[in-house]
């Protein structure tokens, strides 16, 4: 499932809206643990369709950054849930 | 004595994942900021490419096959349409191309003519793919592209400039990116402007109130052969100041680009956009 899930994201990368993309991301970081395939994808994005730098959110390696820190808060979160539904 | 030993391993675990996460960012941050990204990005554009043009390829064909199943009546509408707007286009083409060819002539007799050498490129991926305004074009370094090459389209209209070069496709970065700034001249009195890139192919100037500008005035690029970025759409007086600030908008959708031109001969000095 997961594999599967990750041959979309690649495909969406290519070939959808960024919309879909993000989607896609969120929904597996929320469905699949530490969904690190999101941050991977982000990376993906950077190395193809990244200009020229300009300023510091269009910085090489911000989008990623912020992908990362999304996926580390949905982990905490799921971590806290857990921690108070025991 | 059992929940300590739980607690510990529990601590130990959530250290593991905090070191695994910096781990991977700093893993990141080689991919894309150092050298290595750059051989990355062509090696990843170099896979993606097949993809792109099999997809235009699939959106010409499915464009085909919806305009068979289109009802006769809109057909008949639509080509009426097209018709009248072609007749008041030509007109205008050929009083444009008369100007152009006097303009060509008398620069030529004063000793400056306007050496461009275009190159047409297919757009593969407009700026709705990632979150920045940029285009992907097929042709690359064997084409001879080199970053900072203009792009335009129809010659006139500069739309941005080459920002990496791979071997077979290329990054185009337009100039309405957010954050851009171009220095521009603004209306018939040709005003120097600054231009900041609101992204989506809009623009930003400010200038004082009082300047004699006005809707649908355009805005170029200052060079010997005038490229206009656009036209103005609207002015916004800002209320209790003296400032106005004008809203640039190129006369067509970035996100549906199909051919662009690439300026072989013009290079921006360093690319920022900013010229």
């Amino acid at each position: 499932m997961r594999i599967v899930f990750n041959c979309v994201l690649i495909f969406s990368v290519i070939a959808l809206p960024l919309a879909l993309t993000l989607l896609f991301m969120a929904f597996g970081a929320l469905y699949f643990s530490r969904y690190i395939e999101a941050v991977a994808a982000a990376v993906f994005i950077e190395l193809l369709y990244h200009g020229a730098e300009v300023g510091l959110f269009g910085a090489m390696g911000s989008f990623t950054l912020l992908v990362l820190m999304l996926v580390m808060a949905v982990e905490f979160l799921r971590f806290f849930i857990r921690l108070r539904t025991r | 004595m059992i929940t300590g030993f739980r607690h510990e391993r529990q601590k130990r675990a959530a250290q593991k994942r905090w070191l695994a996460y910096a781990a991977i960012f700093v893993v990141a941050l080689i991919f894309l900021r150092t050298p290595l990204s750059v051989a990355f990005s062509s090696f990843f554009a170099t896979l993606a490419r097949p993809f792109w043009v099999a997809e235009n390829s699939a959106l010409v064909w499915a464009k085909d096959v919806a305009q068979h199943f289109s009802l006769k009546q809109s057909l008949i509408r639509e080509n009426a349409r097209l018709n009248d707007a072609l007749d008041s286009v030509l007109l205008e083409a050929y009083s444009r191309e008369r100007l152009r060819a006097e303009n060509e002539e008398l620069k030529t007799a004063l000793g400056r003519a306007d050496e461009r050498e275009l190159l047409l490129a297919r757009v593969l991926a407009t700026p709705g793919r990632s979150p920045y305004d940029t285009l992907v074009i097929d042709v690359g370094s064997d084409h001879g592209l080199r970053e900072g090459m203009k792009v335009s389209i129809d010659g006139d209209f500069a739309v941005g400039a080459v920002s990496r070069v791979a071997k077979k496709s290329a990054v185009v970065e337009l100039f309405s990116s957010y954050g851009n700034e171009l220095s521009v001249t603004v209306g018939t009195s040709s005003l120097p402007a600054i231009a900041k890139g609101e992204g989506g192919g809009n623009f930003r100037i400010t200038l004082p109130k009082g300047v004699s500008i006005a809707v649908d005035d355009l805005v170029a690029i200052p060079s010997f052969a005038p490229q206009y970025i656009g036209a103005i759409e609207a002015i916004e007086h800002r209320e209790g100041g003296s400032l106005q600030d004008l809203y640039i908008r190129v006369p067509f959708n970035t996100h549906e680009l199909v051919w662009v031109f690439v300026d072989t001969l013009e290079e921006l000095d360093k690319f920022s956009a900013t010229e």
